[in-house]
């Protein structure tokens, strides 16, 4: 077994090679779309019918002979738990790799305390909170003690606190193991002290150009008559029906041309709040003042494929979109320039990478903004899966949407996010 | 028990109340159901909300059966009751508490065993006992999650759709959750393949996949499905000795 990591990859266009040592701990970074989840694939040894150039080794054989065990956790943490129960799904992966059953419960107890997550051992996994559900996937690969570890954006969408319980669980554990880790993430300075070393995939940069930014502003900016509150929140309770309330006692204005930014752990109510502010669901109790016909409210999920309508990125945006037929196709043509999506447009929008997915979701309801009055856009974690081109790109959409008038709320986790756009700011409890 | 045994167990002793009408085999069982209940005590977890469940869904059968067939059942004998359409007549009300007890025969295991079943012993089962090939057993626990998150999907699917004013009707939601659906299915299936489920050929360690959980045999599974059939053997038994034996079809 000659120990070493050898690949180029060809899928992405550009061609990529690289060694992964033993013990090695990469960062993988790249532009939206360059192929990092599908080499991550290509490295677990899945997905071999892929059509790429180049060949991934490990150990010396073809990756897809899989001569060592790799724990992958793979972007969607909702298809992560195959079993219904927590202790059956850690139990999963011994089971594959044949491991003795009477060793098993040390190994499943060891793995879940390893990431932190101390819940029964027949806890229902449909009840895990979202950082719950992600380190049962991380304990799920981590019991089989893989020698390759391949994390894909392990902390999407998690508070922050809950992403450095699972990035100083992979700390840990990779030091203590001498696992060798590539992790995908836009937030290189997160995993700063977790890996030794960074490989950016495709060619960053190239995409969104300064001069680019500033096309994504709309032409003509809609100047409100004066800074005028849109809504006001009086004692405002939300969540989702026929569930708990999830937060009480809101208090806040939402006004044109002003960011609110939304923070807080995961479970305090944010989304319930966006879909309350749509008007999607009723609020509980106390005064929501928003009249939805005169100002009306644009939501973008927080899951994309949500809200996919059409089978091309460009049927999509258009529709949304109201009025004539030519209106309609030059405004969505003025859209989809500005969010750098005309390249993509004939392709389905289910087919786009991650950050692809996010910014088309921003731009199909950027598209239904009115252009003359104040309107108020929410967004719910617009920065997950971004590249960090875009991640700048979407900042300057969002100050260049406010400075047309419209009002923005967004609902974040990303503290760099907040910190950069915010021009008020809502704390959630839990 | 085992899930499996518990399963032939309520199959084997459904067959007399399947094929007869007479309240003597329905009775008899029904009885001697009752009289095991030591042999499930340790498999079957009641939980007292459980418990009301079980007693109102077994309940609402019994009683709803029994009426209908008082009502509007075969007519016969002295009439007891006569209004518009509805005849109680001496046989209806002899079939009517043959019905009950078969009945609450019926129902009362069937409710216990399947409103108890847990889904990974029963697969556990299926794959150990049974030998049913693990990639169908294990696949389809994993894919009944899918449910879960099909309904979750489904709403947000159509707050999306009202939220840019389009028709959000279920039927409209329909198209997207298939394809949602679908991505899901592929990407839980990529995850068990992450995990090194590859059942049917050798893994790479070279050794064959193992149980968490051992699903055997035991002497009480032999028991139970003794017992069954001395259960469903004696109704038949007593029921055509009595001569209340009541073949269906005839």
């Amino acid at each position: 077994m000659s120990n070493w990591w050898w690949m180029r990859e060809g899928a992405s266009s550009t061609p990529l090679s690289f060694v992964l040592k033993p013990g090695d701990r990469v960062l993988l970074r790249g532009r939206s779309g360059a192929g990092k989840s599908t080499l991550l694939t290509q490295l677990a040894g899945l997905d071999v019918d892929l059509t790429t150039k180049g060949a991934i080794r490990i150990n010396g054989a073809e990756a897809h002979h899989r001569t060592g065990i790799v724990g992958y956790v793979l972007q969607d943490p909702l298809t992560q738990a195959v079993m219904p129960q927590v202790g059956d799904d850690v139990a999963f992966g011994l089971e594959n790799i044949g491991v003795d059953p009477a060793a098993m419960p040390e190994r499943i107890s060891d793995a879940l305390k390893s990431v932190g997550l101390d819940v029964p051992l027949d806890t229902l996994t449909d009840h895990l909170s979202g950082g719950q559900r992600q380190r049962l996937a991380l304990a799920g690969v981590l019991a089989m003690k893989p020698s390759l570890l391949l994390l894909d954006e392990p902390t999407a969408n998690l508070d922050p606190a809950g992403a450095e319980l699972i990035r100083n669980a992979v700390r840990e554990v990779v030091r203590d193991r001498h696992i060798t880790l590539v992790v995908v993430d836009h937030n290189d300075g997160f995993w700063a002290d977790v890996v030794d070393r960074e490989i950016v995939m495709g060619d960053e940069g190239r995409a969104h150009t300064r001069d680019e930014q500033r096309r994504r502003a709309p032409k003509k900016p809609v100047s409100p008559p004066s800074p005028s509150t849109l809504v006001r929140a009086m004692n405002l309770a939300v969540g989702y029906p026929r569930s708990p309330r999830a937060q009480e006692n809101l208090n806040f204005e939402i006004v044109a041309g002003r960011i609110l930014s939304v923070t807080g752990p995961n479970g305090a109510g944010k989304s319930a709040l966006a879909l309350t502010l749509a008007g999607l669901i009723p609020a509980y109790s106390g005064e929501l003042q928003l009249d939805r016909r005169r100002v009306p409210v644009g939501l973008v999920f927080q899951t994309p494929e949500h809200q996919f309508i059409g089978s091309t990125v460009r049927a999509d945006v258009m529709a949304g979109l109201r009025g004539p037929r030519s209106e309609r196709d030059s405004r969505a043509q003025v859209i989809l320039d500005d969010f750098h999506l005309t390249h993509l447009d004939r392709q389905n929008p289910f087919s786009l990478s991650g950050g692809e997915k996010r910014w088309l979701s921003l731009a199909d309801i950027v598209a239904t903004l009115p252009r003359d009055r104040p309107a108020i856009l929410v967004v719910d974690e617009p920065t997950t899966g971004l590249d960090h081109e875009s991640w700048i790109g979407l900042v300057e959409s969002l100050r260049a949407i406010a400075s047309d008038g419209h009002a923005i709320v967004v609902i974040s986790h990303d503290q760099h996010l907040v910190t950069a756009i915010s021009d008020e700011r809502l704390e959630l409890n839990s | 028990m085992n899930p499996l045994a518990r399963i032939v167990f309520v199959i084997i002793v459904s067959v007399p109340l399947l094929v007869s009408l007479d309240a003597i085999s329905a009775g008899v069982t029904l009885a001697l159901e009752i009289a095991t209940w030591p042999l499930w005590r340790g498999s079957i977890r009641l939980t007292s909300r459980r418990t009301v469940l079980l007693i109102a869904v077994v309940a609402t059968g019994v009683v709803t059966s029994g009426i209908a067939t008082l009502l509007y059942g075969h007519a016969g004998g002295a009439n007891l009751f006569t209004w518009g359409p509805v005849r109680v007549t001496e046989l209806s009300a002899t079939l009517a508490v043959a019905t009950m007890l078969r009945v609450a025969a019926l129902v009362l295991p069937s409710v216990l065993v399947f409103a108890t079943l847990d889904i990974a012993h029963l697969a556990d089962a299926l794959d150990q006992v049974a030998h049913l090939p693990a990639r169908f057993v294990w696949g389809s626990v994993a894919g009944l999650r899918l449910i879960q998150l099909t309904s979750t999907d489904f709403l947000q699917v159509r707050f999306a759709r009202r939220a840019r004013g389009l028709p959000s009707g279920p039927l409209r939601a329909l198209m997207p959750l298939l394809v949602l659906s679908l991505r899901r299915a592929e990407s839980l299936s990529m995850a068990m393949d992450a995990r090194a489920f590859d059942p049917g050929t050798q893994n790479h360690t070279g050794t064959a996949r193992t149980h968490y959980r051992a699903s055997v045999l035991t002497w009480r599974d032999g028991v139970g499905v003794t017992v069954a059939v001395i259960i469903a053997t004696f109704a038949v038994v007593l029921a055509v000795t009595t001569g209340e034996w009541h073949f269906v079809l005839s």
